[in-house]
Formats: C-alpha cells, sequence, structure tokens
C-alpha cells in the first residue's frame, strides 16, 4: 500500500514538473492585450508615438528577416535610437531556413515571431498557413502597388534587385554578360554559382522568356556545373573574392556595395528586364509583443525607416525615398516578383531542384 | 519478540528498498523519455503523410521515396563513401602518430601528445570553415600559389575535399584511442615472437597486426558512425558542391519550402539503420578484443622502436601533421578575421587589416547572446549529465535491483542517434507532446544531455568498476546511511572519472551543431548555430573572428579546468 | 655451455630511475639448472633479457656453445639465437589456438618443417608439459597454470639449446605453484636442457636449482650450489635473501662473539679477525626454546615474548638480554607469554660474518612492482 502511495507520488511529482516547466510560454501570446485601432486621421508619426507607448511595457519586438547582419546592423541602430525601451531582436537566416523555423516554432505551438520580412515567396507561403494577420500602415500610401497588398496582409520594405553578379577579373576574355543566357557560354564552366534556393528566378525567367525558353537557359547554365550555394551575401562575397567569375543571380544592393564601398573588382549585368524580388513583411497572428511589432512594420515603411534602409545600398520600395546607388533605380524595364507567381512553385521548385541536382 | 525483531529489521530494510526503487524508476522514466520518446515520434514521423502527427494518415510514400528515388543510391553510396574514407584517413593519421609517440623513440613524445590532442577542442564547424579558407578552389591559401606555380588547383567542394577536411579533424579521436590499444598491448606477445626465431616481419605480420586488428576494426567502426553522423562537412562543403549524404538530405529536405518533415523523418531513420548497424558490429568486435585483453588487461612498459636514421623523416613528418593541422588552420583564421572582405593576403590587404569583425562581435546582440546560451548550456549539461550518469551507474554497478540492466541500455542507445536526426526527432515530439520547450533553451538542454548521456554513463560506470565495494561496505559499516556513503565516500573517489567527464560533455556541448541547428531559435541561439547563420549571412570575416574568440576560449577553459584536477580530455 | 662474461647495461627507466647491470659473470655447464635470485630492481631480468637478446649490452660477452651471440662487435638478434623463452606473463597469442601458438616457432624456422612433422613436434612438446587433447582450444580459454605449461611447450618446441624463464610461476596461485615447481624440475632434470631461470621467490630457486647467482644492485653478490648458499652466507644479504634469518651485530673477541650480554661460540667467517665488528646470523629454524637450562653450550636466558602454535612446532620470539631473537620450541612444549625459557644457539648453525653495516629492512618486502 505504501509503495502504491509512492509510485503515485512520484508519478505526480513528474507530471506537476513537466506541467510547471511547460507552461511559460502559449498562453501569455494567445491572450495577448488588444492594441488600439489606427485612425484613418492619424499621421505615421502619430501612430507611431501611440505604438511606443504601449509597446514600452513589451520591451522587445521578434524580427525574423533574411537582412543580412551586416546591413540589420546599420538599419535597426536607427530605430534603436529612437526608441530606446524597445529592444529588436533579429533573427537572420535566409529566406527558406527562416520559414522553416517559423512554421516548425508554430507547429510546435510557440509564437516567438512578432514580423517576418524575406521573399515574396517565403511570406506567401506563411500568410496561407494562416500564421499571420492584415495590418495596414499609415505610410502604406507611400509604395506603389508592386510594394504591398491592398488588404494589408504584407508590405515590402525594400526590393532586392536579382542580377547576374560579374567579377570582372576573372571573367574569361571575350566574354560578356548582357543576357541570362549568356551564362550559358562554355568558358564560364565551373566558373559560376547559383544561390539554390533562387526558384524564383526561374519563376520569373518562364514569365519573362515563356516555359521552353526558360527551361533550356536553366539547363545550360546547369550544364556549367554551378557551385550551389546557400545564401546570397555570401555568393556575392565570394564572387568578390574571386571564387567564381559569374553569379546567376546576386542582389543588386551587395554588388554595389563590394563595388563602391569595397573597391572590389565587380559588376553586373543589366538584363531586359531586370528581376526585381519585393521583400515582403508581414505580422504573425499571435504576436508576444503587438504593439512593438506594428510600430517595427511603421517604423520600416515610414520616410525615417526607408532612409536607414536606402543607406546601406539597399532599395527602399517607397517612391519617397531614393536609393543610395542611382544604377540600382534608373533601369529601362523592372519586372516585379508577386504572389502569383507562386502559383506554380510545386512544379518550378522541381524543375530547378532536378535541373541544377540539389536532390 | 522474534516476530518483532523481524519487523524491527523489515521496518529498517524497507525505506532503503523504496528509495532505491524511486531512483530507479525515475530514472527509469527520465531516460525513457529522452531516449525512446524522439526515436518513436521519428519513427511515427516517418510514416507520416502530413506534415503533423495529429491528423495521423499513415503513409509509405516517404521510405518508397528514400529507398527508390534514383537519387537515394547515390546518396547512399556517397555516405558510405564519405564514412569510410573519413574513417580510414583519420585512422591513417591517427595510427601513425600514434605508433612515433607510443612505440617508437621519438624525441618530444609529450609535446606531441598535447599537438595531437588540440583538434580536438576546435569545433567542427570552425575547423571546417578554416578549411575553406585554405583550399577554396581560387581563393584558398594553398590553390592559390599551387595554381600559380603549376596551373592546377584542388577543389575542397568534392567527395575527397570532404574526406580530408572529416578525416583530419577525427584523426585525434583515432591518435586516442590508437594509443590506448598500443599502450595495453603486452610488448612480451612480441617477445615471444622473437625469442620462437620469427624475425621483425613475421613478428610484425602473424603477431602485432592480428592482434591489432580487432582495436583496429573497432576505431575504425567509430570513426565511421562519427563521420556519416556529422553536419559540418556535409553541409558547409557538401551543399555547394552538390554532394549530399544523409545528414545533409535530412537538413535540405527540411529547408525547401514546404518543409518535408517526413521525408526528413524517413531519412533520419536511414541514417540512423547504418549507425546502429555499425555500433552493433562495433560492440562484438569489442567483445572480441575484451576476450583477448583477458589475457592481459594492464598498461605495459612499452618496447620502443629505435628510429634510427628515420627520426629525422619522422620528426619532420609531425611537424608537417601538426602544421597541417593546428597551424595553418588557425593561421588562415587570425588572418580573415583581420580583413573586411576576405580576399587572397596580398601587400594591399596586409597593409589594410582592421579589428572591425572584432568590434562587431563585441557589440552583436546575438553573438553575446549565444555565448551566454552556449556556457549556460555546457555548464548545465555537463552537471545534468554527470550527476545522472553517477546516479544510473551506481544502480547497475552496485545495486542488484530489477530493470538495471534497462537503465544502461537506455542510457546508451542515444549514442547511436546522430545529431541531425535527434534534432529532427525532438522536432516531432514537440509537434505531438505540448510542452512548449521548442525554441527554448530547454529543448537545446533535452538535446544535449540526451546526446551525451553515453559519455556519461561510460565514465561513470568505469571509475566505478575500479572502485571497491568493500571501500562503500566500511562507510556503511562505520554507519553511515546510503546518501552519506554516495556523498562523502563515493563522490570523492569518482571525482576524477566525473570531472573528465564533465570537462568533455562541456567541451562538445559548447560546439554541438547538428541537433542545435535545427532547435535554436533568436531566444536560444548559441555559438555554432550564431556560426552557421552567420555564414548564410556570407560573413566569412565575422565568422574567422568568432572562430578565434572560441576556440582562446576553449583551449583556455580546458587548460583551467584540467589544472583543477581531472583526466586528460578523452574522447569516448 | 653458455658463458657470461663482463656484462653491463644501463637505462634509465620511465620514472627517471636508472636501472643497471654491472659486471655480470657466470658460466652455466651444459644442462645445467641456473638461477639469478634477487629481490625487484636488482637486474636478473635485464641480464636475462641480454641473454635472449631482446636487450643489447653496453659491454661484456655471452657465448654459447662456443658461438658469440653479444661482444666484441657482434650482436646476435633474438630471432637468431638458438634459445627458447617463457615470459612472466606467459605471452601467450590469444588471436591463435593452442596448437598454432606451439606451431608457430616450426612455421617460422628455416627451413621450415613438414605438416606432418611439425604436428609430430606439437604432439610431442604438448604431451612433454601434460596438455594433450586441447590442441584445438582457443589459447585465451585456458586456465592460468594450462598457460604456463602451454608457453613452456612452445618454448621447448625447437628444442632449444638454451631455455630461458623469467619468474614463470610468479602468476600462479600458491598450490599451482607448489605443483608446477616439481613438474618443472623433473622435466629440466629428463631433457638435460641448459636453463636460466629468474625469480625472487628462494623457495624455488633453492629446489629448482644446481647453482644460485644472487644478485643485489645489478651484480652478483654471491654464487653456489643452494646448500653453500643456506650454510655459508658471504653478506647479511645474501643470508636475508636465502632461507630466514634474524641478525645479530656484535664485536669479534678470541673465541667467538661478544653479543646478546655474553659470549657467542659460533663458527667465524675466514675474513673475520678478533677486534672487528661481526654480524650473528641465527636461523630461526635452529634456535631452539626450553622451559628449562638443557646445560648445552651456547644456552642464554631469555623472556618468552611470542609463542604460536604451527603444527610441527612453536613459532617463537625471545628477549636475550634486550635483543630479540626468532626461535622454535617443540609443538608440545606449555609455555606462557613473559615466562622465563631458556634458548640454546648451537655453535655449528651459528655463523658470524663481516658486519658491512647491511641491516634487514624492518617491513616485509613485496615484489608487487618486480621489474617486467
Amino acid at each position: 500500500m505504501r509503495r502504491y502511495l509512492a509510485a503515485i507520488a512520484v508519478s505526480a511529482l513528474l507530471i506537476g514538473a513537466c506541467g510547471g516547466g511547460g507552461g511559460g510560454g502559449g498562453p501569455v501570446a494567445a491572450t495577448a492585450t488588444p492594441t488600439v485601432a489606427p485612425t484613418q486621421t492619424e499621421t505615421a508619426d502619430q501612430v507611431m508615438a501611440r505604438l511606443y507607448e504601449a509597446a514600452k511595457a513589451e520591451g522587445t519586438v521578434a524580427f525574423y528577416s533574411s537582412t543580412n547582419t551586416d546591413d540589420a546592423g546599420k538599419i535597426l541602430p536607427v530605430f534603436q535610437a529612437k526608441f530606446p525601451s524597445v529592444k529588436v531582436v533579429h533573427t537572420r537566416k535566409s529566406g527558406e531556413a527562416l520559414v522553416q523555423q517559423l512554421v516548425t516554432e508554430k507547429k510546435a505551438g510557440q509564437d516567438l515571431f512578432d514580423v517576418v520580412e524575406t521573399n515574396l515567396f517565403e511570406v506567401a507561403f506563411v500568410i496561407e498557413q494562416g500564421y499571420t494577420q492584415k495590418y495596414v500602415t499609415a505610410s502604406a500610401g507611400d509604395f506603389p502597388a508592386d510594394a504591398r497588398a491592398p488588404d494589408g496582409s504584407w508590405i515590402a520594405a525594400r526590393f532586392n534587385n536579382d542580377l547576374p553578379g560579374i567579377n570582372t577579373t576573372k571573367l574569361p576574355a571575350g566574354v560578356t554578360i548582357k543576357t541570362w543566357k549568356d551564362l550559358c557560354n562554355p568558358a564560364l564552366s565551373r566558373k559560376i554559382a547559383v544561390e539554390q534556393s533562387d526558384v524564383v528566378v526561374y519563376s520569373a525567367l518562364r514569365k519573362i522568356l515563356g516555359d521552353a525558353e526558360a527551361q533550356a537557359t536553366l539547363k545550360c547554365i546547369a550544364a556549367n556545373q554551378p557551385s550551389l550555394r546557400s545564401g546570397h551575401t555570401d555568393m556575392a562575397n565570394l564572387l568578390a573574392a574571386g571564387e567564381f567569375a559569374v553569379t546567376l543571380s546576386s542582389n543588386g544592393h551587395r554588388l554595389a556595395q563590394l563595388k563602391y564601398e569595397e573597391n572590389k573588382p565587380i559588376d553586373w549585368a543589366k538584363t531586359d528586364p531586370i528581376i526585381t524580388d519585393v521583400q515582403a513583411m508581414a505580422l504573425s497572428n499571435k504576436p508576444k509583443n503587438p504593439n512593438a511589432a506594428k510600430l517595427l512594420l511603421e517604423w520600416l515603411v515610414s520616410p525615417d525607416g526607408q532612409r536607414a534602409i536606402a543607406s546601406t545600398g539597399r532599395v527602399p520600395a517607397s517612391t519617397k525615398v531614393p536609393p543610395k546607388y542611382p544604377d540600382l533605380q534608373n533601369f529601362a524595364k523592372i519586372f516585379f516578383v508577386t504572389a502569383a507567381l507562386r502559383a506554380d512553385f510545386n512544379s518550378d521548385a522541381e524543375f530547378w531542384r532536378t535541373t541544377l541536382g540539389i536532390k | 519478540m522474534a516476530t518483532l525483531s523481524v519487523a524491527r529489521r523489515a521496518g529498517t530494510r524497507i525505506p532503503a528498498l523504496r528509495a532505491q526503487t524511486i531512483i530507479v524508476g525515475a530514472a527509469v522514466v527520465l531516460l525513457a523519455y529522452l531516449t525512446l520518446v524522439p526515436l518513436a515520434m521519428l519513427l511515427l514521423g516517418s510514416v507520416s503523410a502530413g506534415s503533423s502527427v495529429l491528423d495521423l494518415q499513415l503513409t509509405l510514400s516517404n521510405f518508397q521515396r528514400v529507398l527508390t528515388d534514383q537519387a537515394s543510391l547515390e546518396l547512399l553510396s556517397n555516405s558510405l563513401v564519405y564514412g569510410v574514407g573519413s574513417a580510414f584517413l583519420a585512422f591513417a593519421i591517427g595510427t601513425a602518430v600514434a605508433w612515433a609517440v607510443e612505440r617508437s623513440d621519438i624525441p618530444g613524445r609529450s609535446l606531441w601528445y598535447g599537438l595531437a590532442l588540440v583538434p580536438l577542442i576546435v569545433p567542427g564547424i570552425v575547423h571546417t570553415i578554416a578549411w575553406l579558407f585554405l583550399l577554396s578552389p581560387e581563393i584558398g591559401w594553398i590553390n592559390a600559389p599551387l595554381r600559380a606555380a603549376f596551373g592546377f588547383s584542388m577543389s575542397i567542394y568534392s567527395l575527397p575535399g570532404m574526406i580530408w577536411i572529416e578525416g583530419l579533424h577525427t584523426a585525434p579521436l583515432a591518435f586516442v584511442l590508437m594509443s590506448a590499444a598500443f599502450r595495453t598491448m603486452d610488448p612480451s606477445l612480441e617477445e615471444a615472437a622473437a625469442t620462437s626465431r620469427a624475425d621483425p616481419w613475421a613478428t610484425f605480420r602473424r603477431v602485432t597486426l592480428p592482434l591489432l586488428l580487432p582495436s583496429a576494426a573497432a576505431v575504425v567502426l567509430i570513426l565511421f558512425v562519427r563521420a556519416i553522423e556529422g553536419f559540418e562537412v556535409p553541409a558547409i562543403i557538401g551543399l555547394p558542391g552538390r554532394i549530399f549524404v544523409y545528414t545533409s538530405r535530412i537538413y535540405t529536405a527540411l529547408n525547401q519550402y514546404p518543409s518535408n518533415y517526413g521525408l526528413s523523418a524517413a531519412y533520419g531513420a536511414v541514417l540512423l539503420a547504418i549507425s546502429v548497424g555499425a555500433l552493433l558490429l562495433h560492440n562484438r568486435v569489442t567483445r572480441r578484443t575484451e576476450r583477448f585483453a583477458t589475457v592481459t588487461g594492464k598498461a605495459y612498459r612499452p618496447r620502443r622502436i629505435s628510429l634510427g636514421r628515420f627520426r629525422v623523416f619522422a620528426v619532420g613528418a609531425l611537424v608537417l601533421y601538426a602544421a597541417t593541422a593546428v597551424g595553418l588552420p588557425f593561421l588562415v583564421l587570425i588572418y580573415a578575421s583581420l580583413v573586411r572582405v576576405y580576399t587572397v593576403p596580398s601587400f594591399e590587404t596586409l597593409g589594410d587589416l582592421t579589428l572591425a569583425n572584432y568590434g562587431f562581435l563585441a557589440t552583436d546582440e546575438l553573438t553575446r547572446r549565444a555565448l551566454g546560451n552556449s556556457l549556460k548550456l555546457g555548464v548545465a549539461t555537463a552537471s545534468v549529465v554527470v550527476a545522472l550518469t553517477a546516479v544510473i551507474a551506481w544502480v547497475t554497478v552496485r545495486t542488484r535491483v530489477a530493470g538495471r540492466g534497462m537503465l544502461d541500455f537506455l542510457a546508451f542507445v542515444p549514442i547511436t542517434i546522430p545529431g541531425i536526426v535527434l534534432g529532427i526527432s525532438l522536432i516531432w515530439v514537440s509537434f505531438i507532446v505540448p510542452l512548449r520547450i521548442y525554441g527554448t533553451i530547454w529543448i537545446l538542454l533535452v538535446a544535449y544531455v540526451t546526446r551525451y548521456l553515453p559519455y556519461g554513463i561510460r565514465s561513470a560506470t568505469a571509475g566505478l568498476v575500479q572502485i571497491h565495494r568493500e571501500l562503500e561496505e566500511a562507510a556503511s559499516a562505520a554507519g553511515a546511511g546510503w546518501w552519506p556513503t554516495f556523498t562523502r565516500v563515493l563522490l570523492p573517489l569518482l571525482r576524477p572519472a566525473l570531472l573528465g567527464a564533465w570537462i568533455y560533455v562541456f567541451i562538445v556541448s559548447l560546439r554541438e551543431l547538428g541537433s542545435s541547428v535545427l532547435l535554436a531559435s533568436a531566444d536560444s541561439v548559441v555559438l555554432a548555430v550564431r556560426i552557421f547563420d552567420l555564414r548564410d549571412s556570407g560573413n566569412y570575416t565575422t565568422i574567422a573572428a568568432l572562430s578565434v574568440v572560441l576556440v582562446v576560449i576553449l583551449v583556455l577553459l580546458v587548460a583551467a579546468l584540467q589544472r583543477i584536477g581531472g583526466r586528460p580530455v578523452r574522447e569516448a | 655451455m653458455l658463458r657470461v662474461d663482463g656484462l653491463r647495461k644501463t637505462f634509465t627507466t620511465d620514472r627517471g630511475g636508472v636501472r643497471a647491470v654491472e659486471d655480470v659473470s657466470f658460466t652455466v655447464d651444459e644442462g645445467r639448472f641456473f638461477t639469478l635470485l634477487g629481490p625487484s630492481g636488482c637486474g636478473k631480468t635485464t641480464t636475462l633479457r641480454c641473454l635472449a637478446g631482446l636487450e643489447r649490452p653496453e659491454a661484456g660477452a655471452i657465448t654459447l656453445d662456443e658461438r658469440r651471440l653479444s661482444g666484441g662487435g657482434t650482436f646476435v638478434p633474438t630471432h637468431a639465437r638458438d634459445i627458447g623463452m617463457v615470459f612472466q606473463s606467459y605471452a601467450i597469442w590469444p588471436h591463435m589456438s593452442v596448437f598454432e601458438n606451439v606451431a608457430f616457432p616450426l612455421r617460422v624456422a628455416e627451413p621450415r618443417p613438414g605438416k606432418a612433422e611439425i604436428g609430430r613436434a606439437v604432439g610431442e612438446a604438448l604431451a612433454l608439459v601434460g596438455l594433450e587433447g586441447l590442441e584445438q582450444r582457443p589459447a585465451p580459454q585456458l586456465s592460468g597454470g594450462q598457460q604456463q605449461r602451454l608457453a613452456l611447450a612452445r618454448a621447448l618446441v625447437r628444442k632449444p639449446k638454451l631455455l630461458l624463464l623469467d619468474e614463470p610461476l610468479s602468476n600462479l596461485d600458491a598450490k599451482l605453484r607448489q605443483r608446477m615447481r616439481i613438474e618443472l624440475r623433473e622435466l629440466q632434470r629428463r631433457l638435460r636442457i641448459t636453463t636460466v631461470y629468474v625469480t625472487h621467490d628462494q623457495g624455488e630457486a633453492l629446489f629448482l636449482s644446481h647453482r644460485v647467482a644472487v644478485m643485489q644492485n645489478g651484480r652478483i653478490v654471491q654464487e653456489g650450489r643452494p646448500r653453500d648458499l643456506y650454510a655459508s652466507p658471504a653478506s647479511g644479504f645474501v643470508a636475508d635473501f636465502v632461507g630466514d634469518a634474524t641478525f645479530v651485530p656484535g664485536e669479534v673477541i678470541d673465541g667467538g662473539v661478544r653479543a646478546l650480554g655474553g659470549t657467542v661460540d659460533c663458527t667465524l667467517s675466514e675474513a673475520l679477525a678478533p677486534g672487528e665488528k661481526a654480524l650473528l646470523v641465527l636461523r630461526p629454524e635452529r634456535v631452539v626454546v626450553r622451559a628449562a637450562p638443557s646445560g648445552a653450550a651456547n644456552e642464554f636466558a631469555a623472556t618468552l615474548r611470542v609463542a604460536a602454535f604451527l603444527g610441527d612446532h612453536l613459532d617463537c620470539v625471545v628477549d636475550v638480554a634486550g635483543t630479540e631473537l626468532r626461535a622454535r620450541a617443540h609443538p608440545t612444549a606449555e609455555l606462557r607469554r613473559e615466562q622465563r625459557v631458556w634458548v640454546e644457539l648451537p655453535p655449528e648453525h651459528c655463523l658470524a660474518i663481516p658486519d658491512d653495516g647491511w641491516r634487514p629492512r624492518t617491513l616485509t618486502r613485496t615484489f608487487d612492482d618486480e621489474e617486467t
């Protein structure tokens, strides 16, 4: 009898310990305090002032963004200086890894992110899963239609120009890159790199060149045995260091940074049109720090935040703030990536992976 | 009167029995949760159609894909070639160095011993990135002059490249294990052959070699398991080179979107099966060695072979090895940590060195957090593992409680679970068990404790077996109860073994990547994951700075801890 | 015939100590059993290993049947010497069967004997040591005693000119050791193989050997037939090592030694002259204790300190004028502690040797750290 009681006591203890240990996170987030709805009459500054007051109690905001650490290190301190009581915690991974982490957390019952910011494709997927909520920012009017969803489900603070990057000292003599097809030049065999998650480039090429031509282009690029990289910044840096001569698609701003600020032998192909990836942001459906999250969103799209983004060399999405490097703006023709482009994502991804040998 | 005395005797015995039963029961439950639940979830996950077990739809499509896919054959062959290749390379290097140190009259024996162990402390990801700087096809330190002089270069993005890096990194493990094998071999076995009039070659061929073969096979199998479960090299070298092995495939199956949790679990199950198979084989081979060892057992004064004229060459080879395994990688990291954007060194870049990367580390919130988390996790994991295994080992070695064999088995099971497989298993556990610890430091603690239990149990059991039971009985006879006996007699006697285990678990926790990369979030980021993410972001120079800091911290910590008292770091 | 002349070997051990063999010379006649006896670290094993060619001596010569094995610029490697050796750990190869272990020396021989010849020789060797029928047994499955026999069979299978035995009985338990030393003695006497044996056990040495050399600090301090060593030890060290003894310091006078509060009538070593310091060597088994005086020569009054019954005698400690002696009494004697007794020291068993300052160690020597 006594042994039986002891066994029960042990079980109770164990269960108690589990319950006690695990009870911390979730429910708090689920019953987050509702915030004051924005009104039409408020200016962006007024909205931010109001949100900041409420956000002070929250103290932090979890920002899941694929902005690389160097640039985030220039942008976020500006926010920090303005709103010292809200600390931005930046989780940095490339798009797919970021989304994988976010989705896994959600499935595991954890609400850890407040704002997600990465390629539109990935963000659209997160929105589809129902992990976000709509939020219309006060500065939304400053943004072109390509840079936001009218219903507020997402808005882009910045654009990524997906340009073939060139290391001018490593490019074999006589080779010029004007269009994607030029990357098929056998002289570039083993001298080319591809970011392995760049399915979006192929999806865009299908729209730009037509299915057959896009497939042929990717196949002949694959014949040059590209090095598969993970992360655009990584790939651009290695291009600058001379690890390869060209890339299928690098971020325009990083190329410009390397060219103008680090004096590296870098150039890029001005394709017709320029593929421009939209870096969408969305608000979590259960943010732990709802006010801080909205504050960060508002600020990033405000002229102030847009200027901070522009200062890194990245291309701000707002029509009111010009980019730092004019050659990233005055392109003849731009092809904006849209959420609709994701329609054939699965078959595009399958073709992309099999063609490039990402098994 | 008689009944009274019986009752009293029973009265004094029951509490002791019950304390034992409760402890054993609690340990079984805890161990089962740590080891069996993740494995069950992994298997369940691998046959789930959706990405959730809650809407349970069983399917064999994941396994069908894993087993019949055209690419899966290549995956299997890559994994095996990589595992076998690294194992043999590490074995060859480790054995050669061990032979020189243990069995030849090479000068500076203890210096070489120390140098050969240093790479054990260097995290795999740091080692891999250093070699990226050294052997990248175009910008590698070794390749650049090679091309200038001979017009060719070696690509690190190849299977041989991966094997080279992994083999070089695990060679110290082979060194430690083979040193032990050399030391425990009775030199009179060879002398007996000589007195039987066998010449030195016949002695080597017919006595030395066959005697070392079982230990060598065991070592190669351990190295093989280590290689196929490693994540650093496949992720950093294999992915860009399009050479996939199981660990990197598990990772990419998760990191495409939508994430294929079921597929990665299926790949995990296959990797687990290979790893379990290799370890079963290892245990069979080891039993054979132990049967051999019953003849001798103790450590001997080794018979050292005079190198004569070859001494110069042997020292030269060791210097070359030390330079390759320790010197060059550290040098390239220091250089890379001092430039802004990585470039092949030239007069221009050398004139433009900067401490900016270290400055970034000092101000970077996530790096600071990662350092804090890693240290916390290291201390917590080491302490939990050592405490838990000390109790488990006592139960399995000293008591006759039912189920003690189960305890030993449960604590040893995780040695077969590769880090990344444990990661995907714990993700599946998180989907089902509503503990809400995913993304927190707690799930990392669970993962680390699970992974390193076997090292703790091995060390504690070995330590306890050496302590004579009578020492405890003397304490009981002196009137000490179970708890004072355990804490005041056993623990102090076990101290060297436990401290050694503590230091080892602490170090390996600090560099764990395989499971952390799937389980850490911004809140629970750890150093290895921080390095991994920085790499994704292209910050090689920052990584180099962080690596230098990490290596310096680790070397200092190990030196300090060993000074406090403990056995030299031994890899299990 | 084995001849060793002026052997010298020095080396430092792992712990930094220096071990040496200094000027060791001896001769073993054809078919004789020769033992090197001494405590741990005395150099006996090193000497044996020099004979085997496992150590290379710095000086001195080793000659076996007129063949120079070592010295004078030659050094014959171990495998080219016509020897057989049994190691302290037996060194049975665990990866071979019993048969294979014994067959090994034949299999590496040049020219190699035929299969049938090997089978016959192995069978013979195994029969010699009583291991017939165990041919196919894996070697590690043998008991300690069987392994010892196997090692012996392996050493003998090629009928070597010289058999070297390095403490072969030290790893056996006491009963088995007794039996094995009888067998070993019989075997050697029957085969008449020249044998050099190393041990720290005086019982084994006396039992087995034709001649014994006692070694101390790398040198042979005395060599001779077992009974001579026992009866006429040259030093306290030898007396202590060969047999059991109590030592009493005294001074040589005319007709004896002044000690024990009187004069002890005894056999004087040749080197002793009156006035010199001497050490009396008293064998306990020769010192007789009685409850009443018998009137014999060399009888002293004493006080009994200890008397313990050991079956065939009483083991006693007596106090003679402040000096404690070990002695024996008849098993039926009725003795009580602190009782007054008389001890007799028979002059013919009472030896006085020069006192070189050596004294026995008070603690029992242990041989656990015997050199390997």
